[in-house]
């Protein structure tokens, strides 16, 4: 099993990097590699000319700037989960990561990687969606900010264009009081079949002030379920009963294949969403215990 | 198509390699078919089974999933550079002594995993064990001999938490 021929470019800055990505015959950008390079094995994928992004240092770092968290395209799923900010501040984000691949996939992995590869059930989609991440593209005309929830924009294709590259994401740091993650698949490190994510604000430490309600591998690309948080915003504690708020099944145009049908999903996810919204109730009761 | 060729350097097994080669060849296919250390196997070729897993750098990848043209200035380990002088390393031996393996397929992927797994480790449970094999598939011994195999080797080195 081989790919058809191409021609390897290894720039070591960015501008040379969108320069032969704007010039050069079918091109194509190589992250870590992990989905494109079994894609061209098979050659489902085939491209002229390979551009490799692993030695442009200015998209490998991780920085924390008080509200905010910036974290390079070119950073590994596990050096970013073994950030100890990540783990202080964004206790989910860290969850999560343990759960995309395998760690012999995550030390090559990359964050930009996943996000412009783009899976329907991948988990950093999903988490930039419900942490409203904005993602930051170059191309050499210049750079612009997508919102997450904007990037996804259809399976497997994010909104970017074919001469831009991700640089970076930036993701707020929020103090929420809980949250919750949970994903669905047959083995673990398999692709999700239902991946969900919830994340509670509480105010009085009663009532729901934000609430945010996210579902990956359910549809095309992931989604906020704001209908749901909509109706869950403002109820206290005592009154919510999420068997009754989350239907049984779900009624989304999930998708749809031999082994996973979409009534199946829809029902996988109406569990998985009352499974983490009862995650960040316990986890809120315990920060809120712990703080006196 | 040799007007692709492109030139590399890297360190393979403590031997440093200044090549040239078409960039579609994988490190997986470089350094079992150019280089000739036939330890690491050719499991799926697209990065499922574990069997081609070398150290790169230190931390175990999938040689499966990298072109050799990708590893400029890295340090490439493969199974080959455990045993020394013809002895078995003391994770090999454990292997050995409790039977983690039948046919072996899989035997050399696990070890490159373990290899990283335990560099400068001061503690592992058998979850953390189990968590890191199931990068790899076995189709051979039901996973058990090869946990046995490796809570002997952690109870060796003194770092074993019980946690089962
Ligand atoms: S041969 Fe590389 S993971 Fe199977
Ligand atoms: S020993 Fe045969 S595949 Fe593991």
């Amino acid at each position: 099993m081989k790919p058809y021929p191409f021609a390897y470019h290894r720039p070591t800055n960015l501008a040379e990097a969108l320069n032969k990505l704007a010039k050069l015959p079918n091109p194509k950008i190589i992250a870590g590699g992990q989905s494109l390079v079994p894609m061209l094995n098979f050659r489902v994928a085939q491209v002229d000319n390979l551009i490799d992004l692993s030695e442009i240092d200015e998209i490998k770092r991780i920085e924390n700037k008080s509200q905010y968290f910036y974290v390079g395209s070119m950073v590994s799923q596990r050096e970013l989960s073994d950030d100890p900010i990540l783990e202080k501040y964004l206790p989910i984000f860290k969850f999560a990561l343990s759960h995309v691949g395998h760690a012999q996939t995550r030390n090559r992995g990359t964050i930009g990687g996943s996000l412009c590869h783009l899976d329907p059930s991948a988990e950093l989609p999903l988490l930039a969606i419900a942490l409203e991440a904005e993602l930051y593209v170059s191309s050499s005309e210049g750079s612009r900010k997508i919102p997450a929830n904007e990037f996804a924009e259809y399976m497997l294709s994010p909104s970017i264009e074919e001469d831009e590259i991700l640089t970076h994401i930036k993701i707020p740091i929020k103090s929420w009081s809980g949250w919750g993650f949970t994903e669905y698949s047959r083995r673990h490190g398999d692709f999700a079949i239902v991946a969900a994510v919830c994340m509670i604000k509480w105010s009085e430490k009663t009532t729901i002030e934000e609430i945010v309600l996210a579902a990956g591998g359910l549809c095309e690309v992931p989604f906020r379920l704001t209908e749901l948080e909509r109706q869950l915003i403002g109820c206290h504690i005592d009154q919510i009963d999420i068997n009754e708020v989350v239907p049984e099944k779900l009624d989304f145009d999930a998708l749809d294949d031999p082994f996973v049908p979409a009534w199946y999903r829809n029902r996988i996810a109406s569990e998985a969403i009352k499974t983490v919204f009862s995650q960040s109730l316990r986890r809120s009761q315990k920060a809120s215990s712990a703080n006196g | 198509m040799d007007s692709c060729s492109t030139k590399v350097m890297f360190m393979l097994n403590d031997r440093k390699l200044n090549v040239e080669i078409d960039p579609r060849i994988t490190l997986l296919e470089f350094i079992r078919n150019h280089e000739n250390l036939t330890g690491t196997h050719a499991g799926c070729e697209h990065g499922v089974c574990g069997a081609c897993t070398v150290l790169v750098d230190g931390k175990a990848v999938r040689s499966c999933l990298l072109f050799a043209v990708q590893l400029n200035g890295q340090n490439v380990e493969t199974v080959e550079s455990l045993a020394e002088n013809n002895t078995l390393s003391d994770l090999q031996r454990n292997f050995w002594e409790y039977h983690g393996l039948q046919c072996g397929f899989c035997t050399a992927g696990i070890l490159m995993s373990l290899t990283e797994f335990f560099r400068g480790r001061s503690e592992c449970t058998e979850t953390e064990i189990r968590e890191l094999l199931s990068g790899h598939l076995c189709r051979c011994t039901g996973y058990t001999n090869i946990i046995r195999a490796t809570i002997a080797h952690a109870r060796d080195q003194g770092i074993f938490c019980d946690d089962s």
